[in-house]
């Protein structure tokens, strides 16, 4: 690229090259006129990025370092107090399960079943490794009798979870089998007996048809329920149901045949109809309220009206 | 002491401003120029020296580029002279192997060198007044520029430093080239005829405006009267990407 000398100064000069890019350049005793190549450019400064004041930089100091420490603190509660895996101990007839942490720790024995229970009543675990719970337990159910010498210790781990699952077979084998007893040591958790349920509750049994009446329903929006007799008048009576009570549903049966009253005995009163709606009265107005007819009040019987046989 | 710094701080504030402050700044300093090449060379430094001329525009770059926060100037110059001298140096070296047309030959009592036995092909009274005609090119168009306002310095300062920019300005100066009626206004109201020469182009108006003292040089350079300088940016006029 040749430039041309425009202008020089006592430090510098302003050439112009064949692309008319017009630039700075050390005046190597150039004069104005001359085509020089290879000269010395200038460099521009480079744009300072914006500087960042120290109230801020404190301010991502202190971010940074709370991220670290909660980051920090996260992975470490996560690898020692989150239950990574499982292993389940089979004594005869106590059975339990460990939740151990990905550090190996066990975080919690939970009993499966009451044996078990009573194996762990004034327990600790906290900061044990599931060998020495294993063994320890062992320990105790060998002292309260619920495995006798000779008698098979299952253990049930997961293998894929278990950093050197080999090892933690070995050890406990030998923690096992230092107490008499013979180890059946298993990779997989699904093989694990699984321990009896607990009995169901009996499924709830339905309401006796004892005829009492059903609970009133929730009054609907939009329909006007009618108003309360008044109190003064004895003979106004409560308007009657809309509709019979349902009777409730039982197996089908044969309705039994009344007795027939015994002769001699007072001939019972008709069990009281319900009180026939007026056939030709026309519906009442929605704004005013109801009033049934007047009658006279049905006289209710002295003794209790025997129901037929179910 | 405190006023000697503040006092410096003004003037390099100036010489930021005003190129003959600035040549004046390098004028008092000069003594401290020659020291720090000195410094580099281990011996005092010749007028004709390129390492006196390149520590001087390491000290122009100084002020340019100088503010307070980098600290004391002087010491911040010395550095920028050192750091300039250092890439000549090492500029240089890479000839190293190759012979000076002024090493002697025989004895130093003939006072021969190199360059007296190697045919000159060179025709110097022509160059010379090609040289002429272009310094007189280049005077009557600083003269012209004058009249827009417009100093060469300037036009260095604005001129545009990406490709990019480069190229849609290098546009601007084909369409006006071969539109003359905008020329003809440019030099008629002595005003860039942005918003046509924008419309023509096909450029960013923005961008245009950004370097409107680089394209009134141009621009100069295209009408009649600068065949030489017209013929030494002829990437432009053909209308050629710049490389």
């Amino acid at each position: 690229m040749k430039y041309m000398v425009m202008e020089c100064h006592k430090a510098y000069a302003i050439l112009m090259d064949e692309a008319s890019q017009v630039v700075y350049a050390a005046n190597l005793h150039y004069e104005v006129g001359q085509t020089v190549e290879n000269p010395v450019l200038l460099q521009e400064p480079e744009t300072a990025a914006p500087r960042i004041s120290v109230t801020m930089k404190r301010c991502i100091a202190v971010a940074a370092c709370a991220v670290l420490m909660l980051g920090g603190g996260a992975l470490y509660y996560r690898g020692n107090y989150t239950p990574y895996s499982s292993v389940m101990v089979c004594a005869d007839e106590a059975n339990l399960c460990m939740e151990v942490s990905r550090s190996g720790k066990v975080l919690s024995v939970q009993p499966l079943n009451q044996d078990a229970a009573l194996l762990l009543s004034d327990y600790t675990c906290s900061g044990k490794d599931p060998v020495t719970v294993t063994s320890e337990l062992i320990e105790r159910a060998v002292e309260n009798g619920v495995v006798q010498k000779g008698d098979t210790v299952g253990v049930y781990y997961q293998k894929e979870k278990n950093k050197d699952p080999e090892q933690f077979e070995k050890t406990v084998e030998q923690s096992i089998a230092s107490h008499e007893l013979q180890a059946d040591v298993h990779g997989e958790l699904d093989q694990a007996p699984v321990p009896p349920a607990a009995p169901a509750e009996p499924p709830v049994a339905p309401a006796p048809p004892d005829g009492k009446e059903e609970p009133p329903a929730p009054p609907q929006p939009g329909k006007e329920e009618p108003a309360p007799p008044a109190p003064h008048d004895p003979k106004v009576e409560p308007p009657a149901p809309a509709e019979p009570p349902v009777k409730p549903e039982t197996p089908a049966q044969d309705p039994a045949p009344v007795t027939p009253p015994e002769p001699g005995t007072e001939t019972p009163p008709e069990p009281p109809l319900p009180p026939e709606a007026p056939a030709e009265e026309k519906p009442a107005p929605a704004d005013t309220v109801p009033v049934p007819p007047a009658e006279a009040p049905v006289k209710l019987p002295d003794h209790p009206v025997q129901m037929p046989p179910v | 002491m405190k006023l000697d710094v503040h006092r410096l701080l003004a003037e390099i504030n100036e010489a930021k401003k005003d190129p003959r402050a600035c040549d004046r700044l390098i004028e008092q300093y000069m003594p401290f120029i020659r020291s720090e090449t000195s410094k580099f060379l281990k011996r005092d430094p010749s007028p004709e020296d390129d390492e006196l001329s390149i520590a001087m525009f390491a000290f122009y770059e100084a002020i340019r580029s100088y503010s307070p926060l980098k600290g004391a100037f002087l010491k911040y110059a010395a550095l920028q002279i050192r750091s300039r001298l250092i890439d000549n140096y090492r500029k240089e070296r890479r000839h190293q192997g190759q012979v000076s047309l002024d090493a002697p030959i025989g004895s130093e009592e003939d006072g021969l060198t190199l360059m007296d036995t190697v045919q000159d092909e060179s025709r110097p009274f022509e160059e010379f007044g090609v040289r002429e005609a272009t310094r007189q090119e280049i005077a009557h168009l600083t003269a012209q520029m004058e009249e827009f306002g417009v100093k060469l310095t300037d036009v260095a300062d604005n001129a545009p430093q990406q490709q990019r920019t480069l190229a849609a300005c290098q546009k601007a100066v084909c369409y006006a080239r071969n539109n003359k009626d905008v020329l003809d206004e440019f030099l008629r109201t002595k005003r860039v005829p942005l918003t046509r020469l924008a419309e023509g182009a096909g450029v960013e108006k923005k961008t245009l405006e950004r370097h409107r003292r680089y394209l009134v040089a141009v621009l100069l350079v295209c009408t009649n009267g600068y065949e030489i300088m017209r013929g030494h940016i002829m990437q432009v006029l053909k209308g050629g990407e710049a490389s």
